[in-house]
């Protein structure tokens, strides 16, 4: 398998037959991608993800044998490039950020149109990364900086711009409405989005942070 | 300098009217003893070996009688010699009870030696000038009726005197009781005396160690093993075979236990005599050398200058109690000034009876000085162990309450720590549920919108009624995760909503300008919001065949416009059972209950539904 030239493979991990099969026809539909493999659980999962080393995994969390964390990381430490996405109903955040974690690109909503999973799917392969709503906000929550306090040489928090990005897609702004609202082209805006997922893996210390602030200890 | 003067006055003051008062006390009475003959004339041949010099005649003398040396060197003697007769039956004892003399004694009875001269060979080890009583008991088989001769020969230092104070002879019984007696107030106080002052240097000395090294023990401690070698003096020979070297020791060791007395005092009363106390140990210690060197014929005058300067000492002592008085409590001060002034009192009276009136016997001896000297050892102990124990309390007191404040502080925490577990607990409840809402339900109705998709036969009733289903769950799911944010939750409606505007090609203006804030509405209540919102937007899509929709937010609004076909406001009854949704009523009904006004607007160009709020939802009115 090359990294570059299309069509790409995908595997797609969904232990609900039908959830699985319009994925896989969707993606199957697009010229650029292809399916690879369908498996229902994690054991199938392993050997497919082995034999096939798809360019893309895209996986359910909650399967019968176990999480789809697991391969998800196994994706990030593979011999060959594999970038993930998470499948879900309605992108609970929890595991929405148990996974990005662990390194998915984000998600996709099991009732995303077709074209829109082939889309988001091909982003990911370009090297963007999708951002929802509530990604946003939990990054806004627990990265964003007070507009008082000043800026050090390694932080990790936000910028002003990222965090003006961020604040217009937790208020479901599309990528190209934000471009127009704050007078800057698609891709810059595509920038800031990667920045901060960058961030986001790079500060270890985040559950903590957001658990404490959550219990109300900070 | 007046403070100072003005102190040393009143103790002055206090310790000559204590001596006068000890003076009063009647001095040494010799009481006639039932069973024997008192002496009070002796025929006395002064500066005698074993009787009389050549040429030499016995001179009457009347006891007490006093000799001085006309030469301090060397050692001076006197025999003096009575008649006596036997007392009682020819088998008994007769008895020689002298209640007082100094300084060493031998007797001889009709001229044989009944008990051994040491200083004959030089020793003076059993000097010691303190007029111990002495008994010598004889056999009457060994005298005669009438006529029997006692020597008594009497040795002392050059420098001191010989005394002999009236003696008795007789029944062997009747004088040992009054020895005993006379040994108790003497020897035998003493002893007790050595023996406590031993006691109480040692356990001072262990309080030392323990007390972090308080040097209040310390100084009381060394001044206990000083007085333990002033006290020496009366129990066990001499130290010194040289008497004089002797007694130069024995008065060191006296003015040193008056200089670490003043060492305590300067110490507990945080008095700064520093620099007075290394002149008084320099002056001392020079002193009792110079007394080593003096030419013996003078050695008595010096002595008795050396023991003015610590009786002198003991006087500044008193008048630093004084003049530093209020840093100690007044009981204290009132305890230690009167025993101090007391002891001064009596060694005063000793030194006028050793040195300027020898005739002059006072009662209390000079063995009553250390008892004086325990006494203010024991209450400083007592006193000292009171504060500690007062002060321990206090400290107990201050940590209970500390204790008992953390013990609150830490049970608060515990509650605190409890409850918050208990929202934890609620929390994590709260996220399973959401969990297999998502998974079960939610992943198994989206399953079956795929299978629907892939199945001939459409039933779009169904699969909107799943579709609707699935989009509440969201909601519910959002309301949970992002509730207090209405502007996120607008965000991710849309996102759930994107496949429908793609299905009805409808283009949507996104205006969410601020994030809306209902005053006082929890969770609960934004999901009632954005449950009109979503009604609104879906009837806008589904029975206006809107192509264009506009949804706009502000802190105090939420509206949705589209430019469908509109419909009649006033008949909802027939919008709500067409849509299958919850109709305008229910959306008139939910707004109520969060207290936001719902106005609607429709006619043939489009629909206007405007949500808004001035108030906090608790203050709607009740209708």
């Amino acid at each position: 398998m090359t990294d570059t030239a299309p069509p790409y493979s995908v595997l797609v991990v969904e232990d609900q037959e039908h959830t699985a099969q319009r994925f896989a026809r969707t993606i199957d539909a697009h010229p650029d991608l292809t399916v690879c493999g369908v498996a229902s659980d994690l054991a199938t999962a392993w050997t497919l993800f082995e034999s096939r080393k798809p360019r893309f995994l895209l996986t359910d969390l909650g399967l019968p044998d176990g999480s789809g964390v697991e391969i998800i990381a196994a994706a990030v430490n593979a011999d060959w490039t594999c970038d993930s996405m998470v499948i879900s109903v309605f992108g609970d955040r929890q595991r929405a950020m148990e996974a990005i974690r662990a390194g998915a690109r984000g998600y996709l909503l099991k009732s995303d149109p077709v074209e829109e999973v082939a889309r988001q799917i091909l982003e990911v392969i370009h090297g963007g990364s999708p951002m929802n709503p509530k990604i946003a906000r939990y990054l806004l929550d627990v990265m964003g900086r007070a507009d008082d306090i000043e800026p050090m040489a390694d932080d990790n928090s936000l910028t002003q711009r990222e965090q003006e990005v961020l604040n217009l897609v937790a208020r479901g702004y599309k990528r190209r409405e934000i471009a127009d609202l704050l007078e800057i082209s698609v891709g810059t805006v595509g920038i800031h989005i990667n920045n901060t997922y960058k961030k986001l893996k790079v500060s270890t210390n985040i559950e903590a942070v957001a658990r404490a602030s959550k219990i109300g200890l900070l | 300098m007046p403070r100072l003067l003005g102190s040393l006055g009143i103790s002055l003051a206090v310790v000559l009217v204590l001596a006068v008062l000890v003076s009063l006390v009647p001095g040494q009475v010799f009481r006639p003893i039932e069973g024997a003959r008192i002496f009070d004339r002796v025929s006395v041949c002064p500066f005698g070996g074993s009787g009389c010099q050549p040429g030499q005649s016995p001179a009457p003398a009347a006891l007490p009688f006093h000799l001085r040396s006309d030469h301090g060197d060397g050692i001076h003697m006197a025999r003096f010699t009575l008649d006596f007769a036997r007392t009682g039956p020819a088998d008994g004892v007769t008895a020689v009870f002298l209640p007082r003399f100094s300084d060493a004694i031998s007797i001889s009875v009709n001229g044989d030696r009944l008990t051994p001269a040491p200083w004959l060979s030089g020793d003076g080890r059993n000097f010691h000038h303190w007029h111990r009583p002495f008994i010598a008991t004889l056999p009457n088989a060994g005298l005669k009726p009438q006529g029997n001769v006692l020597a008594i020969d009497l040795a002392a230092d050059g420098f001191q005197d010989i005394s002999l104070y009236p003696l008795y002879v007789g029944d062997a019984a009747a004088l040992d009781f009054a020895f005993q007696l006379a040994g108790i107030a003497r020897v035998g106080s003493a002893r007790v005396n050595f023996s406590l002052v031993m006691l109480a240097g040692s356990a001072l000395l262990i309080f030392w160690v323990m007390h972090r090294r308080d040097m209040i023990y310390f100084w009381l401690a060394a001044a206990s093993l000083a007085s333990a070698v002033v006290c020496y003096h009366w129990v066990y020979p001499n130290l010194i075979t040289n008497y004089r070297s002797w007694i130069t020791f024995w008065n060191f060791a006296a003015a040193f236990q008056i200089w670490c007395t003043l060492s305590f005092v300067c110490i507990l009363l945080e008095a700064p005599c520093r620099r007075f106390r290394l002149v008084a140990i320099a002056l001392l210690a020079a002193g009792a050398a110079g007394l080593c060197l003096l030419h013996p014929d003078v050695f008595r005058l010096g002595l008795a200058v050396y023991q003015l300067g610590f009786l002198l000492l003991t006087l500044l002592m008193l008048s630093t109690l004084v003049l530093h008085r209020s840093a100690t409590p007044a009981l204290n001060f009132g305890v230690l000034f009167g025993l101090y002034a007391l002891a001064l009192a009596l060694a005063f009276g000793q030194w006028i009876s050793r040195h300027i009136l020898p005739d002059w016997a006072p009662a209390l001896t000079s063995t009553l000085i250390p008892v004086v000297f325990i006494l203010s050892l024991l209450w400083v102990i007592f006193f000292q162990l009171a504060r500690s124990i007062a002060r321990y309390e206090n400290l107990l007191a201050a940590l209970q309450s500390t204790i008992n404040d953390k013990t609150a502080e830490l049970q608060a925490t515990y509650s605190r720590i409890a409850r918050q577990d208990k929202i934890q607990a609620i929390d994590e409840e709260r996220q399973r549920i959401l969990l297999d809402l998502h998974d079960g339900i939610g992943g198994q109705l989206v399953n079956m919108l795929a299978y629907m998709s892939t199945q001939p036969k459409q039933d779009k009733v169904l699969e909107t009624a799943i579709e609707d289903a699935l989009r509440d769950m969201g909601l519910m799911i959002d309301s949970l995760e992002a509730g207090d944010s209405i502007a996120t939750q607008l965000g991710l409606l849309r996102g759930r909503l994107e496949p429908l505007f793609a299905r009805h090609h409808v283009d949507l203006a996104w205006q969410i300008e601020a994030d809306p804030h209902l005053p006082g509405a929890g969770p609960s209540q934004n999901l009632t919001l954005l449950r009109i919102v979503q009604e609104a937007i879906t009837n806008a899509v589904r029975h206006a065949q809107a192509s264009r929709i506009t949804i706009a937010a502000s802190c105090q609004s939420i509206s949705v416009t589209d430019n469908g076909s509109g419909f009649e406001p006033s008949s909802p009854e027939r919008r709500s059972a067409e849509s299958g949704g919850i109709g305008l009523t229910g959306m008139h009904r939910r707004a109520r209950a969060i207290g936001a006004e719902l106005i609607i607007e429709s006619s043939t160009a489009g629909t206007r539904v405007d949500l808004s709020w001035d108030r906090p939802w608790g203050n709607a009115p009740a209708s």
